[in-house]
């Protein structure tokens, strides 16, 4: 099944996410802050999706995304933001920086599990 | 920004009810009902949880707050399948993310009525309130679990007007957009 990176400085989202992709079959990798989940972007080329939050600390999703958007670009890898922010302005952002859509927290599970689905799909 | 003047009766009303409806929203997210203070449930004092998230804005600048009690965590925390039994490292994690999301929906309301504002992380606290009065506002509920309080402590700009409420077409709380 594919993988999943979760990025989010949450423990409690980090958790609840996780158990709804494993449980769903997917395999999760969890990184805590944009700094973690650029390595773990890079060191594994078997991740399929990645969920990631905007505000966390040392690094937040959108700088994460710039400094990613190259790799991210070559290996077709789609990033959703999972995040409180609704702000038109961070939309447009993401969307620029490669992005390729953006949730808003607290979501609904069948609709995570329905973006993850379509969207590790539209990757085989 | 400079320190605002004490609020209009009205801002406070209006900042009031916005506040409040966030808060039962969020604890809706997670099936759990809440009521205003004095409304059916009644609250034993217990020791609580205080998480807070600074917001800053050209017209608004101040501090999210949100007090819950231990009951009302776990509550929510089962409704996420959470760890059960949560340890208290766990409920001060939720309670971090609990008042992130008061903070992101306080964002979209006021958004659509004229008033934006950046988010900081979020930060447990000990409990302290403001001295001045002039400018807190606070809503208080309660439920069979316990209770949750949420406070917006700000400084607002003299000249500052809630617009109506508009349906700016902009993503709320569940939505998702796919570019």
């Amino acid at each position: 099944m594919p993988k999943i990176l979760i990025v989010d400085d949450s423990p409690v989202v980090r958790t609840q996410v996780s158990k709804l992709l494993t449980d769903s079959g997917f395999e999760v990798a969890q990184a805590a802050d944009g700094l973690e989940g650029s390595a773990s972007i890079r060191e594994n080329a078997d991740i399929a999706l990645v969920l990631c939050d905007v505000n966390m600390p040392r690094q937040g999703g959108l700088e994460m995304l710039s400094s990613l958007q190259t790799e991210l670009a070559e290996r077709h890898l789609p990033v959703v933001m999972l995040t409180t922010e609704g702000d038109p302005q961070l939309i447009a952002q993401a969307r620029k920086s490669g992005a390729c859509g953006w949730l808003v927290k607290p979501f609904k599970d069948n609709i995570l599990l329905s973006v993850c689905n379509k969207l590790t799909q539209a990757n085989q | 920004m400079t320190q605002g003047a004490p609020l209009e009766s009205n801002m406070i009303t209006a900042l009031q009810d916005v506040l409040t409806d966030c808060c039962v929203e969020l604890m809706a997210a997670y099936g759990i009902e809440v009521q205003a203070e004095g409304q059916r449930f009644s609250d034993a004092p217990t020791p609580k949880v205080a998480a807070a998230i600074d917001i800053h804005g050209t017209q608004l600048d101040g501090t999210v707050m949100l007090v819950a009690t231990r009951g009302i965590l776990v509550a929510t925390n089962s409704a996420l399948d959470g760890t059960d039994p949560p340890s208290d490292t766990d409920l001060f994690d939720l309670s971090l993310e609990l008042v992130n999301q008061v903070a992101g929906r306080l964002k979209t309301k006021l958004r659509s009525r004229g008033l934006s504002f950046q988010v900081d992380l979020p930060r447990i606290i000990s409990l302290k309130p403001s001295n001045t009065k002039a400018n807190i506002i606070q809503q208080r509920l309660v439920s069979s679990f316990g209770s949750v309080a949420g406070f917006v402590d700000i400084a607002l700009a003299p000249d500052l007007i809630l617009d109506d409420e508009v349906d700016d077409g902009l993503p709320k709380e569940g939505d998702v957009i796919l570019f």
